[in-house]
């Protein structure tokens, strides 16, 4: 059983809506000597707890801690980052966002050595913007799958689908992005990209990119890649005097890195990653 | 067991020489490429090795450098009296072994500075050597990339991603002039660059080395004498399906300019 973290009053706009009800809460609670590391009141994991959002936030969200379904309203004009972390558990969660025009959210999530079904969906009406940037880590036997969805039912709506794939030994991820373009839904933009890295011959990669477009006037892309650690790449740092197995983990960190590169700087802390300080 | 007069000259050139490659064969999955290489290299020398493309020029470098892409099929290579085809990649850059890459690779997410950092400390700690100090490192870094007229910035970014060609080659001397190495194999350095670039490489890889001829040697693998002009041979090798058929002073070099490869 996890402690219950130690609580001081929020500094940040948060509306809590329990059950569907609107209730507003202001009261959040925040691991004591971290103002960063914000939670929401309820830790329970069975119901949905939807959040109505507005002005800019940024929520730090630990799974499993947090509910396991959470629905997400964004205001118009609302800027929204949420930071979600798992680490070595066994669950299936669901997170829905709903934007209103003029909306912007972005979403990172880091999972690691997860039994997971990570399960998103983005609705933008009109002129938000969604991003998605992940990185998952799974080694042992560990599966984790990433199922996400944007879907764009106004015009001018943005969107990112960002994520990379590690696995090592004997674990498996998939990831299923789909884009979905309504009709009428001008101007869309929206673009996909997932790169995975294989440690291991056992280890299994399944990326499958959909893209369901129902309007013609839209610009979507994507692209995906899977593969072993670069032997060009390796060799090159090998030639320098680099050891194997440290040019190896320079690799990998580096592929990492690339998930760190989009973070700000408050959340490579939160999530372990060095500042870009250092 | 008697032993041939050939192999009793390698034996003698191991033993002085810094690079003693002996009927060299080498091939990949598809091919003989080199098909019977003997070359000498002693400290202090500075060889050009000519051709045209396709003759085996790049095939040599990769196998020095060990990629595991070309296999040695027959033939030794002695580097400072060490077994080189037995010595893993890393091994031999650190016994003082520096291949310029002809196609150095774009490694997004690795660091230039801290890449070259952990190469510099791990190949003088495996020498014997100190580390060097943050503070003393950078300021080698500065000094050299003054001297090549690179930005800072280059050595902030990711290891080769995004740069053009020319500077591609500016950093892989960069390596080489931090990494201190006893045999410089310039593997196509000139190309990519303009007439200003190659004039700073050339003087820089010149630079290093004179700072210690009597231990160092260099070797120029190239199509175009143009280099040739900064950084003069004592000896140029013309090599043509992968053999040397050709082997002379600087002459041989501007004749090639001259008349070609015909």
């Amino acid at each position: 059983m996890a402690e219950t973290p130690a609580v001081q009053e929020a500094t940040l706009e948060l509306h809590r809506i329990p059950n569907g009800a609107m209730s507003k809460e202001s009261k959040l609670l925040v691991l004591k000597d971290n103002p960063h590391f914000v939670l929401p009141e309820s830790t329970q994991t069975t119901e949905t707890v939807a959040f109505q959002v507005s002005g800019k936030n940024c929520a730090f969200i630990v799974l499993p801690e947090t509910a396991a379904k959470q629905a997400w309203h964004l205001k118009a004009g609302c800027e929204l980052d949420c930071f979600f972390l798992a680490r070595g558990f066994t669950a299936t969660t669901e997170v829905h966002f709903t934007l209103e025009p003029q909306s912007r959210l972005r979403v990172f999530s880091l999972l690691e050595d997860c039994n997971l079904n990570w399960q998103a969906k983005a609705e933008l009406a009109g002129e938000a913007a969604a991003f998605f940037y992940g990185l998952t880590r799974t080694a042992g036997n560990a599966q984790t799958k990433i199922a996400l969805v944007v879907k764009h039912s106004g015009c001018g709506g943005t969107s990112e689908q960002r994520f990379f794939s590690c696995a090592s030994e004997n674990s498996a991820i998939e990831f299923i992005g789909r884009i979905v373009v309504e009709a009428g839904a001008t101007g869309t933009k929206a673009h996909q990209l997932h790169r995975g890295l294989l440690l291991s011959p056992g280890a299994r990669i399944a990326a499958e990119p959909i893209l369901n477009i129902f309007h013609d006037d839209v610009r979507c892309t994507h692209g995906a890649t899977i593969g072993f650690i670069d032997e060009m790449a390796l060799h090159y740092l090998m030639a320098r005097g680099i050891a194997r197995a440290k040019a190896e983990a320079m690799l990998v960190a580096a592929f990492a890195g690339q998930f760190a590169a989009l973070l700000p700087d408050e959340a490579k802390t939160f999530y372990g990653f060095e500042s870009s300080d250092h | 067991m008697v032993e041939t007069a050939s192999e009793a000259i390698a034996s003698a050139e191991q033993a002085t020489a810094l690079l003693a490659i002996h009927n060299l064969h080498v091939q990949t999955a598809e091919r003989e490429i080199l098909k019977g290489i003997h070359l000498t290299i002693r400290p202090g020398e500075i060889h050009a090795i000519m051709g045209p493309n396709g003759s085996g020029k790049s095939t040599l470098a990769h196998v020095l450098a060990g990629n595991p892409g070309f296999t040695v099929t027959v033939g030794s290579v002695f580097f400072n009296g060490n077994d080189l085809l037995a010595m893993a990649i890393e091994e031999r850059a650190r016994a003082g072994l520096f291949v310029a890459f002809q196609y150095p690779p774009e490694i997004p997410g690795v660091n230039n500075m801290q890449y070259l950092r952990t190469a510099v400390n791990t190949v003088r700690k495996s020498r014997g050597q100190s580390e060097l100090s943050a503070a003393e490192f950078l300021s080698r870094v500065r000094t050299i990339l003054k001297e090549l007229g690179m930005p800072e910035e280059m050595v902030r970014r990711s290891l080769n991603e995004g740069f053009s060609g020319g500077e591609k080659k500016k950093n892989e001397i960069l390596q080489m002039a931090m990494l201190e190495p006893r045999l410089m194999v310039l593997d196509e350095i000139d190309s990519g660059l303009d007439v200003d670039a190659l004039e700073l490489v050339a003087r820089c890889a010149l630079r290093v080395f004179e700072d210690k001829r009597s231990e160092r040697s260099l070797v120029v693998i190239t199509h175009y004498s143009r280099i040739l002009r900064y950084i003069k041979p004592q000896y140029v090798h013309v090599l043509a399906d992968g053999k040397i058929v050709e082997s002379g002073g600087i002459a041989v070099a501007e004749r090639i300019e001259e008349k070609g490869y015909g």
